[in-house]
């Protein structure tokens, strides 16, 4: 069993090293006091919450020196010159390591999982890496918690007929949702956010952001899917991470199928522990607010993310106190009209999520509100990508298996023929390449 | 049999090998001429090109798209490269490179250099696709070279383009040419398509007197060598001219007077009815007649002397 963890472990490094060998110090540094502080949670259990601590100060301040110190003295200055004072602090740029916010996210989930009983620390440091940097998951996640992926790896798994045929399905999608889908949408989406095209009506902006929205789900789930099935490949299952989001019918399930592994992690590690909605309707909310605040300051360090974090918890916020979704859906379309609805939010806070500046993020959600002539005048070939993106997503929605007239036979057949058709769709209708948006986080 | 799965994931990598081979080796060319050429092919070819030229063109992109070599050296009886890169800026390492495709042996080297006023701004000079090209790292420029065959045939298309196609509409392509020649075409033709990028193009970015400065000593030192430096204005639809004129800084009367104080021998771009495809470059059918009217005016110019 060493030797395949040591295996794991060693090629998970290299692939991270690849992009910079010497942030993989860091990688092991963190990983190291979390390692650590969890056999001491486990050793001297009057201490735990000093563990905690340390595992918690070494995580975040990791993340906070590398993400956030340039944004929060940025602002400190500002703050200070609005005063009249003068800027106190450095603002330094630093370059950020790729998938830090992900592979933190996961060893705090360990120690924190330990620390409340829910985990037995592992006392082997391979197995606890080979936990954290899997490489599928190591960059852009889905986020695994510790819980679900070392006794996964406790056993000796060898991969499945299932798990082969499973992973061969999501690893084709995958790269057909990022390379097909995702990589086409970008330029188009790319020009609009640089001024190359300019909008000419508030119909032009919806559909370039509406495109963004689907660019960031195909980009995104199409990882996740790829990783999930390479994950398949070696035996061990990976958390689903995205579940048709974009066909909620309610803000609130949108949050349960969008990147429910990031979503999951803030609702048992933060949503949770504040208290949830088990303390009256007030602090429900606030609980939410600050959720949805950290969740979007967790994607980067700009008043555009956290502006984006506070629209969707506005909407959460309506949402619970009117109970639109409940009363639209008793009328006749009332799905349909709610699932536009729930679009139509998401789509809003997208464009302060892409933007480039809040100067930008406002002048683009001006643009969407301002009513004016509808011209459309985005490309066609953005509109024919939007539609292949939308039109996939309801092709999954009604799909219901095998049809009836079909043997297995020829449905396995069938399925054989359209992996290889996709297969060459994504060799052969790619877009420019781009790197995945989430490694950016 | 259909059971296996391992046998399942065979048959699936089978039959994608097959459509693969079976769909690059199927598709047309994307533009009127099949050259075999890949893009990435295309600029490495100029690169390495020897030094067996009676003449060069060099510019941007208008160059590389209006100059056919092979009309201009019809009417030239000459040896011509066209050495033209997309955003060139005319820095003295990219003249140099031109002018080193020259053959020494030849009695009659010619440097033809379509001029622009966005060849002589400072990012042109940053993002020049001659340098780009040039520093490709090797293995990139070995893949490129050597599996030019692979690249070709598992070039990505366009699918609206491809439904385009489908159904019969005309639409426009980009060639590349073993003689460094890219032929354009926009469809609809577009006299406008480029304005918009043009009155952006100069803001903060007027040319630099210095590019200019370093260009103009360039041509003294080729003149004195012995290589006949010809430079033009290539053609673009007015709205762009204007553009042109109305924010670049350049000053094409003054430019010209230093021009030809330094050697080189200006030439008036040839009249004529040509389309300007998307406003700042000529179509692909009229190309090869714009380049022969021009290369005969070269010719006769040479004569008239």
């Amino acid at each position: 069993m060493n030797v395949r963890w040591t295996f794991i472990v060693v090629l998970s490094f290299f692939f991270y090293g690849w992009w910079d060998w010497r942030y993989i110090i860091l990688l092991v540094f963190t990983g190291m006091v979390d390692f650590v502080a969890a056999l001491a949670m486990s050793r001297f259990p009057g201490h735990k919450k000093e563990m905690l601590l340390l595992s918690l100060f070494a995580n975040l301040g990791t993340l906070g020196f590398f993400k956030y110190s340039a944004f929060v003295a940025s602002n400190l200055n500002a703050l200070s010159g609005a005063f009249g004072g003068p800027s106190y602090l450095p603002v330094v740029a630093i370059i950020l390591p790729v998938g830090i916010s992900f592979y933190t996210f996961q060893s705090l989930s360990y120690t924190i999982d330990v620390y409340r009983g829910d985990l037995k620390p592992t006392r082997n440091p391979l197995h606890f890496f080979a936990a954290i940097s899997m490489f599928p998951h190591l960059v852009a996640g889905p986020i695994m918690r510790a819980s679900k992926l070392l006794p996964q790896l406790a056993e000796d798994r060898k991969p499945s007929r299932a798990q082969l045929w499973g992973g061969l399905h999501l690893i084709v999608h995958g790269y057909f949702k990022k390379m097909v889908i995702a990589d086409n949408l970008a330029p188009i989406v790319n020009e609009a956010f640089n001024g190359q095209f300019v909008p000419h009506s508030f119909v032009d902006w919806w559909l370039i952001i509406t495109m963004f929205g689907f660019q960031i789900y195909c980009d995104f789930s199409g990882y996740s899917d790829i990783a999930r099935g390479l994950a398949k490949w070696m035996g061990y299952e990976f958390t689903l991470n995205f579940d048709h989001p974009y066909l909620s019918t309610s803000l609130r399930e949108f949050w349960t199928r969008w990147h429910i592994s990031l979503s999951s992690w803030f609702r048992d590690y933060v949503y949770f522990p504040l208290g949830g909605a088990r303390r009256g309707e007030l602090r429900s909310h606030a609980n939410m607010w600050i959720t949805m605040l950290l969740s979007g300051l967790w994607h980067g360090a700009a008043w555009t993310f956290i502006i984006w974090g506070a629209i969707h918890a506005l909407f959460l916020s309506i949402e619970r106190i009117t109970k639109w979704p409940e009363h639209l859906k008793r009328f006749r379309f009332g799905r349909v009209a709610a699932l536009a609805i729930v679009m139509a939010q998401v789509a809003f806070a997208w464009a302060f999520f892409r933007a480039a500046d809040l100067h930008q993020a406002l002048h683009i959600a001006r643009g969407m509100l301002e009513i004016n002539a509808p011209k459309i005048s985005v490309s066609g070939a953005g509109l024919l990508f939007l539609a292949l993106a939308a039109g996939r997503e309801v092709y999954c929605w009604n799909w219901n298996g095998r049809p009836a007239w079909m043997t297995l036979r020829t449905a396995v057949v069938a399925e054989m023929a359209w992996y290889a058709c996709v297969i060459s769709c994504v060799v052969f209708l790619r877009g420019p390449g781009a790197t995945f948006i989430y490694f950016q986080f | 049999m259909l059971a296996s799965i391992p046998c399942r994931l065979a048959i699936v990598s089978l039959l994608s090998a097959v459509t693969l081979v079976v769909l690059g080796k199927a598709r047309p060319p994307d533009g009127q001429f099949d050259s075999g050429l890949s893009r990435d092919k295309f600029w490495l070819v100029k690169l390495r090109a020897d030094a067996a030229y009676d003449a060069v063109l060099a510019g941007d992109s208008r160059t590389l798209s209006d100059l056919d070599p092979a009309s201009m050296s019809a009417a030239l009886s000459s040896r011509v490269l066209n050495f033209g890169f997309n955003v060139a800026a005319l820095t003295p390492a990219y003249i140099d490179a031109a002018a080193s495709k020259l053959d020494p042996k030849s009695p009659n080297r010619r440097l033809v250099i379509g001029v622009t006023p966005r060849s002589f701004t400072p990012v042109n000079a940053k993002l020049s696709g001659y340098v780009e090209e040039n520093d490709r790292s090797v293995d990139e420029k070995f893949f490129n070279w050597h599996l030019n065959a692979l690249n070709e045939m598992f070039r990505p298309a366009s699918l609206p383009l491809l439904i385009l196609r489908l159904r019969g509409v005309q639409v426009g392509y980009t060639d590349h040419m073993p003689n460094g020649w890219m032929p354009v075409s926009l469809r609809p033709h577009s006299a406008t398509a480029q304005v918009a990028v043009y009155n952006r193009i100069f803001v903060d970015n007027q040319v630099s007197s210095s590019i200019e400065e370093a260009f103009l000593q360039k041509i003294l030192e080729l003149s004195r060598s012995g290589i006949r430096v010809i430079g033009v204005r290539l053609p673009v639809a007015a709205a762009l001219l204007d553009a042109e004129n109305r924010m670049s800084g350049f000053d094409q009367a003054a430019f010209i007077r230093r021009f030809e104080a330094a050697g080189g021998h200006w030439m008036p771009s040839p009249a004529g009815n040509f389309i300007i495809t998307d406003g700042s470059h000529i179509d692909a059918a009229d190309a090869p007649q714009y380049s022969s009217l021009l290369a005969a005016e070269i010719r006769d110019a040479e004569r008239t002397k």
